[in-house]
This record gives structure tokens, sequence and C-alpha cells, in this order.
């Protein structure tokens, strides 16, 4: 089984990414806010414990989502950690930004609920190798 | 003798310009003993003389150093006041450009905001849509498609909004745009539409290069040639023309897109390109009456010219002025760089 955090204080959102990424193959953990998720973050051990994935939420109530990634970043543990930026508008310089920090990737959350499961599960795919096909990160930022 | 500039009158409109007559006085006065004593009379005996020699060359020394101290000062409190003034602007400037970011910042955050409830809207509104499946008909599906339809419609809008509020206060990079390719690009992108509507659309075979941004003439056409598809209308051959003329001499071109369609009333043909007007018709069409508000602003920013002339029933014709690049790339650079950074039409 394999475990995500989601780092999302929009609680509509985490419901609807919850829905499109919890299967029968991995468990999603929901934090409200960066501080939450630090906390528990701190406290791990073992490399077990670790999570296999991190989506993160670019804005967030105190410490925002940059901030919240570089403390991740300095964790034991979790520099092997995959973090990838939950965004609802993205602006090239805060992707820049967050890739630069060590994200390895982001996810614009679509109105289309269809689309957003499709990016979700690419995701997924790709870094719990389940396919082979590589997942270019950059490839779909939009132009602002 | 220029001390006295200083005691110029206040009251006068002219001040009395005393340093003429004291420079006149004294070459009389010097201009007298030099004659007298080149001729050998001696006005003056060798005590007298040598004191006024004394006291003219003091005179002089002290007049000349005030008048070179007073030119001196003058440069230096007009340097001040230029440092000052250049300071003055650089210091508004930087606020202009303070106040650009915060209202940018300010605008990504309100998008940002909007767009997070409609995010959730629209994925309950599908999770539901899904989970109902033939629960959901009649007027309860209709209602249901409405409710997507509004969300769908508010995310436009502040798509196009913040599209309006950037357009103008960033700058964009200029270029030699191929206008014929770009065409072929943009009724390539709208076929879908055009081919359900059976359009016929014809196109020049070879349009002049424009100077401008790429993104921006794309928006331009797109619009123009996307409204000219939207409100088409029951015409029995619907057909776009797309054209230019090109006049000699002049740096504008101006491209036109023709169309058959339903036509603008007269009194309407202005008010469409002020934001959040839309001429009424009959034809339900989807819009935020935005896009042609950003197509003026993007014309006129770049100097063109937007127009349009219509009759109602029978078709619209919509005419841009824009600046050819070979106009641009012909001038020398300093020239080119002065004509861009001010709008001229």
């Amino acid at each position: 089984m394999k475990k995500i955090f989601m780092i999302e204080d929009n609680e509509d959102h985490a419901l609807l990414i919850r829905r499109a990424i919890e299967d029968t193959e991995c468990s999603v953990t929901h934090y409200q806010d960066g501080l939450d998720a630090m906390k528990v973050c701190e406290t791990i051990q073992t490399q077990e414990q670790k999570p296999d994935l991190i989506l993160l939420d670019l804005k967030l109530p105190g410490m925002d989502g940059f901030e919240v990634l570089k403390n991740l970043k300095k964790l034991k543990w979790f520099e092997q950690v995959p973090i990838v930026m939950l965004t609802t508008s993205c602006r090239r310089e805060e992707i820049e930004k967050a890739y630069q920090l060590g994200a390895v990737g982001y996810v614009v959350k679509s109105e289309d609920f269809g689309e957003l499961i499709a990016k979700l599960k690419r995701v997924k795919d790709y870094w719990f190798h389940t396919v082979e096909t590589p997942f270019a990160p950059l490839a779909n930022v939009r132009e602002k | 003798m220029g001390k006295t500039e200083s005691s110029a009158t206040k009251q006068g409109r002219r001040p009395f310009r005393f340093y003429v007559v004291i420079f006149f006085v004294g070459m009389l006065f010097t201009i007298t003993l030099w004659d007298a004593y080149y001729n050998g009379s001696r006005p003056f005996d060798k005590d007298i003389a040598s004191k006024l020699i004394l006291v003219m060359g003091t005179l002089f020394s002290v007049a000349a150093g005030l008048f070179t101290w007073s030119l001196e000062t003058r440069r230096v409190i007009l340097e001040k006041e230029v440092e000052w003034r250049t300071h003055d602007i650089q210091a508004k400037n930087k606020e202009l450009l303070k106040k650009n970011e915060e209202i940018e910042n300010f605008i990504h955050i309100i998008s940002h905001d909007l767009k997070a409830p409609i995010v959730s809207i629209q994925g309950f509104a599908s999770i539901l849509k899904t989970e109902l499946g033939n629960a959901l008909q009649g007027v309860n599906l209709d209602y249901f498609n409405r409710i997507q339809a509004n969300a769908q419609q508010m995310s436009t809008l502040i798509i196009d909004l913040l599209e309006f509020s950037r357009v103008g206060r960033i700058e964009d990079d200029k270029e030699m745009v191929d206008t014929t390719a770009l065409f072929k690009e943009i009724t390539e992108e709208l076929k879908p539409e055009i081919d359900k509507r059976h359009i016929k659309v014809q196109l020049a075979d070879q349009f002049p290069a424009l100077w401008g941004s790429r993104k921006r003439l794309s928006q331009v056409f797109t619009n123009l040639i996307g409204n000219a598809v939207k409100y088409m209308g029951p015409a029995s051959d619907p057909s776009i023309e797309i054209g230019y003329s090109d006049k000699n001499g002049s740096d504008l071109c101006t491209i036109w897109i023709k169309d058959n369609g339903i036509g603008i009333k007269k009194e309407f043909q202005e008010k469409i390109f002020q934001i959040f007007q839309r001429a009424p018709t009959q034809l339900k069409v989807e819009g935020t009456g935005i896009g042609l508000s950003i197509v003026k602003k993007i014309v006129e920013l770049n100097g063109g010219r937007v127009w349009v002339e219509s009759e109602e029933g029978k078709g619209s014709q919509f005419f841009v002025g824009w600046i050819k690049a070979q106009s641009r790339l012909a001038e020398p650079k300093s020239k080119l760089v002065e004509s861009l950074s001010g709008s001229q039409r």
C-alpha cells in the first residue's frame, strides 16, 4: 500500500483530489496546513513510515507552499520523496520557483474533473512505477 | 562689469540692465584716459593716476570674480535642480512599477480565489452527474446543465477580465509576424466550429508581414474570426473572407474580415468595442462582452485602428489597421525604438 500525503487547505479541493487519486493501492492522508504536516513529518523515524508521494498546495495559510517545500526537503528521508505541487492558477514564475526548490511536478486543479483525474493518475503511475512512460514535468506549463 | 546684475528691479516687467550702463561708463572713462595719455596730456598727476589704477584694477578683479562666481553658482544650482527632478522622476517611476506589481499580484490573488470555488463546483457537479446517471432526466437534467454552463461562463469571464487587465500593463516583445501562417493557424484552430456551420473560408494567398507581438496579433484575429463564425446566423451560403489592402507609402496595412452573418445595427457599431457591451441579437451566443474590447485595446496600444462596417442582416466587415513589419525594419534602429515607445497613428 502506497502512502500519499496531501497538504491542501481547501476542504472541497481536498475531497475532490482524494476521490480522484485514492484507490485500493494507495491511501491518502490529508493535512489542512503546512504546520500540521511538518509536525507529523518531523516525527518520522524510519524509511517505512515516510510517504511515497506528497501533493502540496501552493497557497496555504500560515506557511505557504514554497516554505513547506523547503522545510520538507531538509528533513531526513524526505530528500527522495517526490513532491508534486497543486495550483489553481498557473504562473510560470511560481512553477519555476517550485522546481528550483525541489518539486518534481505540478498539477493545475482544472475545472474539468475528468481532466484532473487523468492528470493525477499520470503523476501516480509515473512515481509508483507502474508505467514506463516518462512524465514530462514542464510539458504542460500553460502560457500565462 | 556684471556685479550689479543681481540688483535687477523686482517690480519692472523687464529688469533694468545695469551692467550695460556700467560697461559703457567704464569704457568711456577708460577711452578718455587712454586718449589723454596717448596724446601726451596728463590729466592726473602720478599719485592720483597710480591710486586710480589700483582702485580700478581692484574693482575689475572683484567684478570679474563675482561674475564668474555667480555663473558657477547658477550652474551648480541648475545641476542640483536637474538632479532633484531626475531623482523625483525615478522615484515616481519606481512607485509606478511597484503599483503595477501590486495590481498584478492583486489580480492574481483575485483570480485564484475566484477560480477555486469554480473548481469545486465543477468537480462536484461532474461527480454528481456520473453518480446520478440516468436518474437525472428531463427538466432536472436541464437545470443541472445550466448550473454547469454558468460555472463555465464565470470561469471564462475571469480569464477574459484577467487578459483585459494584462494587455498594455505588461510589455510585449515585438517581432516580425508572418501573418499568412498566422491566419492558416487560426482557421485551422477554429476548423471544428467552421465545419459544423458549413462556412466557406476564403483567405488571400499572401498577407504582408506585420510588426508586433505574435501572441497579441493571434488574439486579435482569433477573436474577430471567431466572432464571424459565432454570429453567422442562418445565412444560406455562409462565408468568411479575409483579405487586406496595403497602400504604398503608408505604415499601416489594413486587414479585413468579412462575413455574411447577422450583421450589427448602426447604433451598436461603436458600442460593441466597449467592455461588457454586446449587441442584442436573436442568436443565443455565448460570450463575455470583453473580447472586442481586448481587440480594440491591443490594436490601439500598437498604434493601429479597428473599426467595423456592417448592415443588419447582410453581414459585417471588420477592419484592422496594423503596422507593417516592412516599415519598421527599413528604419534605422534609433528611430525604431523611438516610434515603438510612442504610440503613433
